[in-house]
């Protein structure tokens, strides 16, 4: 039961992270445009995956000790296991730019993985004697470079959609040509 | 040694402890703290980041300076009264989960949470006059969003550990104070 509720808590977390994806390439002209939807959902899953990793090694490299106790697994599971928390930002984000017109959205996911990779830190302290500060600091460090590279890339990474939409327009015509 | 341990943490110290690290605050300081003193956390937050929206428009030429004036005057409404209204509604909503805190120790907690806000509100506040930025955004927003954290701290107290039923009534709170913002600020 404990394992299926971990595996939901890290779905929704993944969930999450498809919907800063979806916000964050949301064509303000045509909302519902599949292509900048799918993109939206593709980068955001992306980006979930290397959060994970990048969390999970930084957490790891200070945390040896706590993989021989708790099991190999431990720091990975603990690093899905709070991106549950991402969900009353990923709502927020989705409200905010769908009926309220917003465009600048990196505020939420900023706040967002920040808030997770505390909750990382904490999470991890509870299975040692003693709370360690190295693990605060190392999700910290994570959680702003993981921002920052969010920030950064999405504003370079929207101009996919249009490549996307080139490259139907041009594949299209040359399918229906073969079916022909 | 014993009386120095006793003293009371500094006012400072709590807002600052409350944005970084709400969990140990909830344990061992907001019992010690008066509502009254969250309260008017609440309130000069919410002053700075509806005076942050305000200033924003001024600034664009949108509005005029009475607006700002009127904008400040609403946060601080907002935040010392809405907010511990918005707390005294979760703490019956909590009730439904046998939550054994008092009503005192509810706003308390819930006002101090917007002690992020609070923090982000100043140094916004800074930055939009001495170097004429735009920070409702910036800092406004990412303040308030701040108070997620510390706000999930404070109801999965308040419910006993349960992680889930914080995560929705968090969500539910964000939102009513992104749309209540976006309704009185005039965003």
């Amino acid at each position: 039961m404990e394992d299926k509720w971990s595996k939901f808590k890290a779905f929704i977390g993944t969930i999450c992270f498809a919907v800063f994806g979806v916000v964050s390439f949301m064509d303000i002209n045509y909302p519902d445009n599949p292509i900048n939807i799918g993109v939206g959902i593709v980068i955001g899953l992306l980006f979930s995956f290397v959060s994970k990793k990048v969390l999970s090694i930084l957490v790891s490299m200070f945390n040896g000790k706590l993989k021989t106790t708790h099991g190999r697994k431990i720091v990975k599971e603990m690093v899905s296991k709070t991106l549950v928390y991402m969900l009353p930002f990923a709502v927020m984000a989705f409200f905010s730019t769908y009926y309220l017109g917003w465009t600048a959205n990196s505020a939420f996911v900023s706040s967002a993985v920040m808030t997770c990779a505390a909750l990382t830190a904490v999470e991890i302290g509870k299975l040692k004697e003693k709370p360690s500060i190295v693990d605060t600091i190392a999700t910290t460090v994570s959680s702003s470079i993981l921002s920052t590279v969010w920030v950064l890339s999405i504003g370079l990474l929207r101009v996919i959609p249009g490549y996307v939409l080139a490259i139907i327009k041009l594949v299209l015509p040359l399918i229906s040509q073969f079916k022909i | 040694m014993t009386q120095q341990a006793r003293a009371p943490m500094p006012k400072w110290r709590v807002i600052l402890n409350m944005m970084l690290s709400p969990g140990n605050v909830l344990k061992s300081t907001v019992s010690k703290v008066s509502w009254k003193f969250s309260v008017i956390v609440s309130a000069v937050a919410f002053m700075f980041f509806f005076l942050q929206t305000g200033l924003d428009l001024y600034k664009t030429m949108q509005k005029d300076m009475l607006f700002v004036i009127l904008s400040a005057l609403k946060g601080a409404i907002y935040g010392g009264v809405a907010i511990p209204l918005l707390a005294g509604l979760v703490w019956l909503i909590a009730r439904l989960f046998k939550s054994d805190k008092d009503l005192k120790w509810v706003i308390s907690s819930f006002c101090l949470s917007y002690s992020g806000a609070l923090i982000y509100g100043i140094c916004g506040i800074c930055f939009s006059l001495i170097l004429g930025w735009r920070t409702s955004v910036a800092f406004g927003i990412t303040g308030v969003l701040w108070a997620t954290g510390p706000l999930m701290a404070v109801i999965r107290e308040m419910t006993g550990a349960k992680a889930f039923v914080s995560i929705v009534i968090s969500t539910i709170v964000g939102v009513i104070v992104l749309f209540s913002w976006y309704i009185l600020g005039g965003a």
